[in-house]
């Protein structure tokens, strides 16, 4: 289990991370959700023992994350940009990997290579961003990590190989109780994937749940009438947010999914549908309820 | 739910070295046949003119030739290593791989330390072995003693070198930064010695440099494993010393310093300093003090050399702050804390001006300052062109006292040339430390003090035991007579009868032997024995004053002019032959 605790980071005068008490449950998929220079990053970069904390702590197991080598032989991290040594190609990066991490597996690393196909003895300078990206993942995953921490997971892969990816760490969660930390400015790409989302802005932690419990009970609800109603009409339920196209109303509304659609159905509408809201509509409306310039959170 | 895995036992610090070595395999190879090449390479390819080049330079010529080029080398190499085994520092996506491996940043240091060492000493031994190879098959080329030393030296400076330029690569952000502070500050350091010497030379009264060298060897490793080179020749030539031995345990200890403080330091370091010029302040600060220091004085300088104008100062003033506005700028990237940069600048000029004000004022009672006659363990006095250590050293105290009682002190040189003598005291004194004072003095004020000094039986020791006559063989003299130079073989008997004749002259003269400024000498010269198995030459210069009447008479009483004109038509007539 990831513990942090007052967790605070500055570079310089800026200041990364403010006062961030957070905790990550073992054997799930967390999302760390915000906008570029939001903190996910660092917040990674403190999980894996590559900063070091200006005030509070960052713990795994109630051991301390940074200069812990017992810890850090347990993360795999997946920078935003992939880094291999210079001239060296995938096989001496894996070796390198190997001699460092103790719970490397080639079997994995095999497999993966089939998965995503790369020749292992070319020059990791010649590839693509996205086969460095692929290079990187295989690296990551065949240390059989307990933690698997990625920046930016899927940024510079093809709409397949996303796919591939979010099953590999679904698969690695599943079956061997890997805790795989994503974190990602895009929360479409997140939804499908993660247990529990932290959406983090400025630094501070503006949410954080299950997906489940963030959607909660809020429904997008779309009813065509002959004559709209006057909005007063709908004063009986909780609406977030309206809007009317023509004899089209969409509404955001909180509340028993049943309960709204007997009102509306007592309103006797020409069409109407109940819609799940995709998390990051959840966020957008929870955002602006609580006042956050949500264009500028979710970018 | 538990996590399946098959934990294997590794010991990622000591991998982490092999594979660092295996990834520099390719540079290690090179160097390898790099030292080959060199030698055995060049020595067999070169044998006949090595064997000239031993005859004719004495004294371990060979070995001090190879142990200085592969030292130098060797440590220059190992810095090298350490800017490429630890360019991760300086990248973000490298930082980030590098220290999340489950290595501790010691061991992270360490490891990468170690094998830049490693790699380094490989070509090394291979230099040493193939030298060590060559010397059993021919046993002229130097001794092994000699070339054990060498090594345990070459290892050691190697050593100092690498751990010191660790605290720079850690200290800076980026490769050119490093580059920038190693280079560039390790030269400032070194040029500020220089700088300060040169204002105090000209503003403080009495002041000698010789503390200069004695603080950069304390202050600048570089300078520091320069003179460490120059004991390793000492060593092979005379065998160890008290000042080698001093030497390799106090290098012992700046290695442990140089990597403790590595390590402290990198155990603070912020990762995320990668990519910015420096990772600690102190090292942009202190480069810049030495950059406005050195840009101070070279500004100055080009606008009025005299360190005492008005001229000067408004330039070095003017030269420090731009000075350390540049090097603000090229650091920062830009004209972000260009203030900084001014102050900076401001602080550098302003410690250039201290160090004038305190030379002009007499340096805290520097120029005043003698030791108690108690206190003294021994006086060498620099005159005549002689170092005369006096044991007994009343005759130097009043020498000394004289000089700065009486107002003989010319420091702006305004008596002419043959007026004036530099006269400098170095004392040690019975704690261990020493003292040195240096005066441009008008003769004619203290004569009568020099001239104890030049008649003293101390003079006449020193002169006795440069000659040592005693194990001293093949005596030449060389004598400037009637617009010709004329160069003698003469016998022990001669030599010896030579000096004491001198001597008599020396007793006989009185205070106007300084006002002799036709500067004739007699040089005698020869070969002694030393412990080691070569010979080892000397040669001291006698003044030869026209009144020396014993001294021409002995000239003319040996046909000396007449038999050095026989040997030269010898030697001629050899020469043809």
């Amino acid at each position: 289990m990831i513990i942090a605790k007052a967790l605070t980071k500055k570079f310089d005068e800026k200041i990364a991370l403010d006062n961030i008490t957070m905790t990550i449950a073992d054997g799930c998929i967390f999302g760390l959700v915000g906008s570029n220079g939001s903190g996910k990053s660092t917040l990674l970069r403190l999980i894996a023992g590559v900063y070091m904390a200006d005030d509070g702590e960052i713990c795994i197991d109630g051991e301390n994350c940074f200069n812990n080598p017992n810890i850090k032989s347990q993360i795999a991290f997946l920078g935003d940009t992939p880094y291999f040594l210079p001239q060296s190609n995938l096989k001496e990066m894996a070796d390198l990997y190997n001699s460092m991490y103790p719970n490397f597996d080639y079997k994995i690393y095999n497999h993966l290579l089939t998965v995503f196909p790369l020749n292992q003895k070319a020059r990791l300078s010649t590839f693509s961003k996205g086969m460095q990206r692929q290079a990187a993942l295989i690296l990551a995953l065949a240390t059989n990590p307990r933690y698997l921490l990625m920046d930016e997971a899927f940024d510079g892969l093809d709409v397949v190989m996303r796919r591939v990816l979010a099953n590999i760490v679904m698969d690695g969660v599943e079956k061997r109780g890997m805790t795989a930390i994503i974190a990602s400015h895009n929360l479409r790409e997140l939804e499908n994937v993660c247990d529990n989302v932290c959406v983090i802005h400025g630094g501070k932690i503006i949410s954080n749940g299950s997906v489940e419990s963030l959607r909660g009970n809020m429904h997008k609800l779309q009813v065509a009438f002959s004559e709209v109603p006057e909005m007063s009409v709908f004063n009986s339920l909780y609406v977030m947010k309206a809007e009317r196209t023509g004899s089209l109303l969409s509404l955001v509304v909180k509340g028993n999914e049943d309960e709204i659609m007997q009102f509306v159905n007592s309103l006797s509408p020409l069409y109407a549908e109940i819609i799940e809201p995709t998390l990051e509509e959840v966020f957008v409306y929870e955002l602006e309820v609580v006042g956050y310039d949500v264009k500028n959170i979710l970018s | 739910m538990t996590l399946k895995t098959s934990s294997r036992k590794i010991n990622p610090f000591w991998n982490m070295i092999g594979f660092t070595l295996r990834k520099n395999i390719g540079i290690i190879i090179v160097l390898c046949i790099a030292a080959l090449l060199y030698c055995p390479g060049s020595y067999i390819i070169n044998y006949e003119d090595l064997l000239v080049s031993v005859q004719n330079n004495r004294n371990n010529y060979l070995l001090e030739n190879f142990g200085n080029i592969v030292t130098v080398l060797s440590a220059i190499i190992a810095v090298l290593f350490n800017m490429l085994n630890f360019g991760f520092l300086y990248k973000k996506s490298s930082s980030d791989v590098f220290h999340s491996f489950p290595l501790t940043r010691s061991e992270l240091l360490l490891s990468r330390l170690l094998s830049g060492i490693a790699a380094t000493l490989i070509p090394t031994l291979i230099c040493y072995t193939s030298f060590g190879i060559l010397m059993a098959f021919n046993s002229w080329m130097a001794t092994f003693t000699g070339l054990f030393w060498y090594l345990l030296h070459t290892i050691i400076i190697t050593l100092v070198c690498s751990s010191f330029s660790m605290i720079f690569v850690i200290c800076a952000g980026g490769e050119f930064d490093l580059c920038v502070s190693l280079i560039g500050g390790n030269l400032a350091l070194i040029a500020v010695g220089w700088i300060f010497e040169s204002i105090l030379s000209e503003t403080l009264v009495g002041f000698s440099g010789y503390r200069t060298s004695e603080i950069m060897y304390n202050l600048s490793p570089p300078y520091y494993c320069g003179v460490g080179l120059g004991l390793a020749n000492d060593i092979a030539k005379y065998g160890i010393n008290g000042q080698s031995i001093e030497f390799l345990i106090r290098s012992a200890v700046y290695i442990i310093v140089f990597t403790v403080a590595s390590l402290l330091l990198y155990n603070r370091r912020k990762a995320e300093k990668g990519g910015t010029a420096y990772a600690y302040k102190f090292m942009y600060l202190g480069c810049s003090l030495l950059a406005g220091i050195c840009g101070g004085y070279l500004v100055g300088m080009l606008f009025n050399s005299n360190v005492t104008s008005f001229a000067f100062w408004f330039f070095a003033v003017v030269g420090s702050v731009l000075t350390a506005v540049v090097y603000g700028t090229v650091t920062n990237r830009g004209f972000k804390g260009i203030w900084r940069s001014v102050i900076m600048g401001g602080i550098s000029a302003v410690v250039l001006i201290s160090v004038a004000i305190s030379g002009v004022t007499g340096g805290f009672g520097y120029t005043n300052r003698i030791p108690e006659s108690s206190k003294i363990k021994n006086v060498s006095v620099s005159a005549f062109d002689e170092n005369i250590t006096f044991y007994e050293p009343q005759k130097a105290l009043d020498l000394h006292k004289a000089i700065l009682d009486t107002n003989a002190i010319d420091f702006n040189y305004s008596v002419p040339y043959s007026q004036r003598q530099t006269i400098r005291f170095y004392y040690e004194l019975q704690n261990g430390s020493t003292m040195q004072r240096e005066f441009t003095v008008v003769e004619s004020k203290v004569s009568d003090e020099l001239l104890k000094i030049y008649k003293s039986e101390d003079r006449l020791k020193m002169i006795n035991e440069h000659i040592d006559i005693v194990n001293a063989e093949q005596f030449n003299l060389y004598f400037y007579h009637n617009d010709e130079y004329y160069s003698v073989n003469i016998s022990k008997s001669e030599a010896d009868e030579f000096i004491k004749i001198y001597w008599q002259d020396v007793q006989n003269s009185d205070a106007s032997v300084f006002e002799e400024k036709e500067y004739r000498f007699i040089e005698l010269s020869g070969y002694r024995k030393r412990d080691t198995n070569r010979d080892d030459y000397f040669q001291f210069q006698f003044e030869w004053q026209s009144s020396f009447a014993n001294t021409n008479q002995f000239i003319e009483s040996h046909n000396l002019i007449e038999r050095a004109k026989e040997q030269q038509q010898q030697n001629e007539a050899y020469e043809k032959y």
